[in-house]
């Protein structure tokens, strides 16, 4: 019972920041909304025994890439655009996605009856119980010969990460690199 | 299926090319400019080549389920390190007359290869993301590596918005296939009532990755992004980013349509896969199931294949013809070419006879980029001289590169004696032998009963196709044609090439004449 209060005031949270985030006419506080609807989503995967999942929610989204949202809003200076139209014609263009989902969402709530609940229940049953805490996906991570298929992966991640620094490297040097030769900017003032 | 080998002998070619990045980045900043640009793609290759060596004494198996290696992608895989070293030799050749300050390019390329290696090997979903994301994130800078020419920032702000969408795509299609499954695995076993999500999570997957080869309607990115780039780099992502991609394609098809089936055999436990199959082996119970989605399945993706390649044929042929630009000329090659490698995909849904497809790609990867190799030579400084007046007389001041680009540009549009054209006779003679592909596959629109009763009446897919073939030699023959003959008021002095890439360059000859005498050197 307790769980669902819970998931009542988690829904809830999250549906009225992602309006928030729709409706906001200032940028950071549409920021600012989808903060909200990551910390209530994080709120509701611990609720579905997954800490692990909802502290990446925290770290990875509200806490990184919101980061790197409102450091871009503030870099772009459109922290001050409170006059540009929030709905115009080409916001139009996402009500068809929106839409969509909509309906394939309906669909499937409609579709659903218990029979299909009991098989999909009776199927999950047969999932090792103890999963989405941290000791479950150490040892998934490192837990020797049959799963280290997953370290391999981890260590991939962090080939990712290199790549996309070299790049990084290599988009921003050369600008150095240009400096003495051509004191004037090229392309304008920031950026 | 494959039997469970050791992890450093499966992964041990894709380590060594990882290694040979991780040398040439410290090796990067402890050599003078000029020195750059003639050690590090010798590193590089030198690298390649040991891990071409690797890749032959490799033993076929997979290792957790995750990486696979059998004979086609071991092929694949070779063809993918022959494809990065010529790439290697093409960017050595552009940075060294663009006098570039930097050696991390070739890095990326490594590193774009370690990616593009483990999509192939990959046989489950977060290896497969985690090489198409290492291959594109080391593919954008350098489409965007002359960010001052004409067009440059036009290719990579293309490349890189849509790269980024799809993989979003790719990666919504992945979450709806776990959500289905249980499993990240691409053989893995559908639970009971998802059938819905798991089909809709198939199509988005299939998406993303059309993006990847360049089918229409997925095509438009293509010319912008190859215009705007080094040809040194178009040359290695439009042979590297295809092979994965065609070889993905054809793996995932075969391993979910037989999670698929075995839905109705009553097996639904969740997380529950099956070890990787051979690529181009379909799973043994694939024909098993007569279930009744089977044939709605299977009409779908046919349709997709078919006609999605149909399209790509006809419109990159006939744009070919127009273009004056060599490196916009071969990006509708390409859209071209992954029609036809759609078109085999479509036979391979069909038939469970993937040959086709796989042949075909490493034959056109191996073609189309040391065509845009040479160009990398007779193109000159910033590529500037991108255009067939420009090129007039080219290939009589270098006569090997010349050669190099009539032979391989012969291999791409298919002509006699040379790989391409065995790929290409093959596929066709595939389509022609089974007259109702197209018909077949316009199931899901038309009333069953028209499809049976429409018999052999024309064969449309296969005509078009041919017919499109035949155009497209015409644009090709105007490049040769103009890079033999005399040389006209707009051309200039042709530097000389590197002794890597002209190396790199009668390897990939050699490699196009001999799989036109043995095609069954790599399993066709």
């Amino acid at each position: 019972m307790i769980e669902q209060i819970y998931f009542a005031i988690f829904a809830a949270v999250a549906v009225g920041c992602a309006l928030g985030v729709l409706v906001s006419r200032h940028p950071i506080h549409g920021a600012m909304s989808l903060i909200g609807v990551m910390v209530a989503l994080s709120g509701v995967y611990s609720l579905m025994a997954s800490p692990f999942l909802a502290t990446l929610q925290i770290l990875v989204y509200a806490g990184a890439i919101m980061m790197l949202v409102i450091f871009v809003i503030m870099v772009l200076n459109s922290a001050k655009d409170s006059s540009t139209p929030r709905f115009d014609l080409h916001a139009m263009v996402g009500v068809f996605p929106a839409l969509a989902i909509g309906a394939v969402i309906t669909r499937l709530i409609v579709a659903w009856d218990a029979k299909d609940g009991q098989a999909v229940a009776d199927a999950m049953a047969k999932v090792p119980a103890e999963r989405g805490t941290v000791d479950a996906i150490s040892k998934v991570l490192f837990g020797g010969r049959e799963t280290s298929g997953w370290a391999i992966l981890f260590l991939a991640v962090g080939l990712l990460l290199l790549t996309a620094i070299v790049g990084a490297v290599l988009l921003a040097k050369r600008r150095l690199d240009k400096a003495p030769a051509d004191p004037t900017p090229a392309h304008g003032g920031h950026g | 299926m494959l039997p469970p080998v050791d992890l450093l002998a499966l992964l041990g070619p894709v380590l060594l090319v990882v290694v040979g990045a991780l040398v040439t980045l410290v090796t990067e900043p402890f050599l003078l400019r000029k020195d750059k640009h003639a050690f590090l793609p010798w590193i590089g290759v030198s690298f390649l080549a040991m891990a071409g060596v690797a890749l032959h004494f490799a033993p076929p198996g997979e290792f957790g389920g995750m990486f696979a290696l059998d004979a086609w992608r071991g092929a694949l895989m070779g063809a993918l390190f022959l494809v990065a070293a010529i790439g290697l030799a093409a960017l050595q050749q552009n940075l060294r007359s663009d006098d570039f300050p930097g050696g991390e390019p070739y890095v990326l390329i490594l590193l774009a290869t370690v990616g593009v290696a483990l999509m192939l090997m990959a046989s489950h979903f977060i290896a497969l993301f985690l090489g198409m994301e290492i291959a594109s994130l080391a593919i954008y800078p350098m489409v965007g590596l002359r960010r001052d020419h004409k067009g440059s920032e036009e290719a990579v702000l293309k490349y890189f918005s849509l790269g980024a969408v799809f993989s979003a795509v790719f990666l919504l299609g992945v979450a709806m296939i776990y959500g289905a499954t249980g499993s990240l695995n691409f053989a893995s076993v559908l639970i009971g009532p998802r059938l819905g999500i798991f089909l809709l999570g198939y199509a988005l997957v299939t998406v993303g990755l059309l993006f990847k080869l360049g089918v229409v309607p997925f095509h438009f990115w293509s010319p912008d992004a190859y215009a705007g780039a080094p040809s040194g780099v178009v040359s290695f992502m439009a042979g590297a980013v295809k092979l994965g991609a065609v070889a993905v394609l054809a793996n995932l098809w075969s391993s979910h349509f037989f999670g698929f089936a075995l839905l109705y055999t009553g097996q639904t436990v969740p997380g529950v896969h099956y070890p990787p199959a051979p690529l181009g082996v379909s799973y043994p119970l694939l024909g098993v199931g007569a279930f009744p989605e089977k044939i709605l399945v299977l009409r779908a993706w046919q349709f997709v294949f078919v006609y999605g390649g149909l399209a790509s044929v006809v419109i990159g042929s006939l744009a070919l013809l127009g273009q004056t630009s060599i490196r916009r000329m071969m990006a509708y090659s390409g859209v071209a070419n992954a029609g036809f490698m759609a078109l085999a995909l479509g036979i391979f849904v069909k038939h469970a006879d993937a040959r086709y497809a796989l042949f075909y790609v490493v034959v056109y990867a191996l073609g189309t980029t040391g065509v845009l190799a040479t160009l990398s030579a007779l193109s000159g400084r910033g590529d500037l001289q991108d255009d067939m007046t420009a090129l007039a007389g080219a290939g009589r001041k270098r006569p090997l590169m010349g050669l190099a680009l009539s032979i391989l540009l012969a291999s791409v549009a298919g002509l006699p004696f040379t790989a391409g054209f065995v790929a290409k006779f093959q596929l066709l003679a595939a389509l022609f032998t089974d007259g109702r592909i197209g018909i077949d596959a316009l199931g899901l629109i038309l009333p069953q009963a028209m499809v049976k009763q429409a018999g052999i009446l024309f064969p449309l897919v296969p005509v078009v196709a041919l017919v499109c073939a035949l155009v497209s030699v015409a644009g090709y023959f105007r490049l040769v044609v103009a890079v033999w003959s005399e040389p006209g008021t707009r051309s200039k002095e042709v530097e000389a090439p590197s002794l890597l890439l002209s190396a790199t360059l009668v390897l990939a000859m050699l490699a196009v004449l001999a799989l036109a005498i043995q095609p069954r050197a790599i399993g066709f």
